[in-house]
């Protein structure tokens, strides 16, 4: 059973459901590497889904979502402090360099330093069809909003994209019909728990780690079964 | 009573482990070093009367593998109980006992494999997926090479919202699109999920897949109205706990929700209050702390409970020194009770714990003495 924990932004001192505080993150890494977990990359996770490779017991992939500058200035430098490989879902439509939010060149130096840049859309839109689209503009939209972000991804940074977060963890079956199309290895929920080898790679769960949690609240989501992980 | 050693002797060990227990592993004790024995010269040394037996170090193998197989067999631990089998074969070629049970084990693995294997395909024709994923599972634990039910778990059964139609003669796009969704204008659907042209004439026998789209209904537009009514009925049922989940997922999705916010606040402080009655200040403190510090009194109340858990915290140490003070005394039980208050005031209390262990081990030293 392999968690996947989901981060969003970071602060040095506040912290609320999508902020995680310095400390607390740091902490939580801290607390990783004393109790033998051992945190994998995307790729080896999903070797080990394919059943191509083992890793190691007490697995645990890192990924955080949208693209904030604090992905940089806070949980980069902790995550190389520690040796920690982590993904980077992007949606394009936020990435432009200011005081909150990540530029390309920033976004590359972290490629460079062992974060793996994944789409996470264009826009954030729900992948869910709204009461005013008709099948067609759903399906449409949703073709737009995969290739065109791997598109700019691929342009800045000269990579392909494999992996998607759901924005909203939302998902259905057209979606993810095109991600196999489109040819995704997988794609995430935000539906907390862990996943089991069995699991299928486009529905896979993910666990949102809130800026509230204490240690406590953090190890639960490592351990966190639910028999509908069986159903 | 006769005792074996007079008491001064005990006070001798006593205090001997006493120094262990203290300086640890970190001082190693002086070795007396063996005075240098000169070399006895070839000639003068004496001549062993028999050749020196050679001791066969797997000797006491099979015997215990055996014991292990019989074992696992009867706790129906099949695939170890085969492994220890086949271990005790290894040694002894010619055992038949092990290669009769070998042979029987591998034959009743493979059926047990087959059996839920056929289980799981029985629950999928009536349509069961999760009560078959369970019988192929059961399969993989009697066999983990059974290629068939990983093939069901990986795949098959991940494919449960999709239709694998086999194309025929004179099929078009528009024709297939026509028999799968009721639809001639879903060829669109068909041909780019399929990777074909919509006018191009199809050749027979292909398999094409394509998802089941009745699940793709168009999004309810209120649905975290519903959700919050539910949990504020949750919450007026006192149902502090499954309130804040439900709060906590609407923030997943709408952070600025301040109804949610003020569930979030209101349950986390309820719980709070509840743990606060029970005198259990430091799980009142967590939920305390998760409430916004501007709601309510929660300000005054966290730092009450910090300043009670501080003095606690110096309670603790003190009872941990007293604990010293009495296993100095060699008064073991005593120390321990002391260092056991001083882990129920704080539980953190490293030191405390790692004594009471030292200590009890200690005392089960000297009762081997006595």
């Amino acid at each position: 059973m392999i968690p996947v924990l989901t981060y969003h932004k970071f602060s040095k001192n506040k912290s609320d459901n999508m902020t995680v505080t310095e400390k607390a993150f740091e902490e939580q890494m801290r607390f990783l590497k004393q109790q033998g977990y051992r945190v994998i990359s995307m790729n080896e996770f999903f070797n080990f889904l394919e059943l191509k490779s083992p890793i190691p017991k007490k697995s645990v992939v890192i990924t955080i979502d949208d693209g904030w500058r604090s992905t940089y200035e806070i949980a980069f430098p902790i995550l190389k402090k520690y040796g920690y490989p982590a993904t980077l879902f992007v949606y394009t439509d936020l990435i432009s360099p200011n005081d909150e939010t990540l530029g390309w060149d920033l976004i590359r130096k972290m490629a460079q330093g062992g974060i793996d840049v994944q789409g996470h859309t264009k826009t954030h839109r729900k992948l869910e069809r709204s009461g005013q689209e008709s099948l067609r503009e759903f399906f449409e939209a949703v073709k737009r909003e995969l290739t065109e972000s791997a598109k700019i991804i691929k342009r800045h940074l000269n990579k392909d994209v494999q992996y998607l977060a759901y924005p909203y963890g939302d998902t259905n079956t057209l979606v993810i019909a095109l991600l196999m199309r489109l040819g995704y290895r997988g794609a995430f929920t935000v539906e907390r728990g862990s996943n089991p080898f069995f699991t299928h790679p486009h529905r896979l769960k993910r666990s949102m780690i809130y800026g509230h949690f204490d240690l406590q609240d953090f190890e639960k989501n490592l351990t966190y079964f639910s028999d509908e992980a069986l159903r | 009573m006769i005792t074996l050693f007079p008491s001064s002797f005990l006070k001798i060990v006593y205090t001997l482990l006493l120094w262990v227990f203290f300086l640890g592993c970190a001082t190693v004790p002086p070795v007396r070093k063996e005075p240098i024995k000169e070399e006895i010269p070839l000639e003068t040394r004496p001549v062993p009367k028999e050749p020196l037996r050679e001791v066969d170090l797997f000797a006491a193998f099979p015997g215990k593998y055996r014991t292990k197989a019989i074992d696992f067999e009867q706790r129906g631990e099949l695939r170890k109980a085969l492994f220890a089998w086949q271990v005790v074969r290894s040694f002894q070629p010619d055992d038949l006992e092990s290669a009769e049970r070998k042979k029987t084990l591998a034959a009743r693995i493979q059926s047990e494999s087959d059996r839920h294997f056929q289980a799981g395909l029985q629950y999928l024709r009536k349509n069961l997926p999760q009560a078959a994923r369970k019988e192929f599972l059961m399969a993989l634990t009697y066999d983990p090479d059974h290629e068939q039910s990983l093939d069901y778990l990986k795949h098959k059964l991940n494919e449960t919202d999709f239709i694998r139609y086999e194309t025929k003669e004179d099929d078009t796009v528009k024709k297939i699109a026509q028999k799968i969704y009721n639809d001639p204008n879903k060829d669109y659907l068909v041909a780019y999920l399929n990777d074909l042209n919509i006018g191009a004439k199809l050749k027979s026998g292909l398999t094409l897949k394509l998802p089941l789209i009745e699940s793709v209904a168009a999004a309810k537009p209120v649905d975290s109205e519903e959700m919050l009514s539910k949990a504020w009925a949750l919450f007026k049922a006192q149902k502090y706990d499954q309130a804040v989940n439900y709060a906590e997922k609407i923030l997943e999705y709408a952070s600025a929700n301040s109804e949610a916010k003020d569930l979030k606040n209101a349950s986390y402080y309820q719980l709070g209050t509840r743990l606060l009655q029970k005198k259990e200040y430091r799980e009142s403190l967590r939920m305390f702390k998760k409430v916004d510090i501007s709601y309510k009194n929660v300000r005054e109340i966290v730092a009450n409970l910090e300043n009670r858990l501080q003095d606690q915290k110096a309670q603790a140490e003190n009872h941990y020194q007293k604990g010293v003070r009495h296993f100095l005394a060699e008064e073991l039980n005593l120390a321990i009770k002391e260092w056991e208050i001083t882990l129920k005031l704080d539980p953190q209390h490293l030191k405390a714990k790692k004594d009471i262990e030292q200590a009890n081990r200690l005392k089960e030293k000297l009762r081997k003495i006595h």
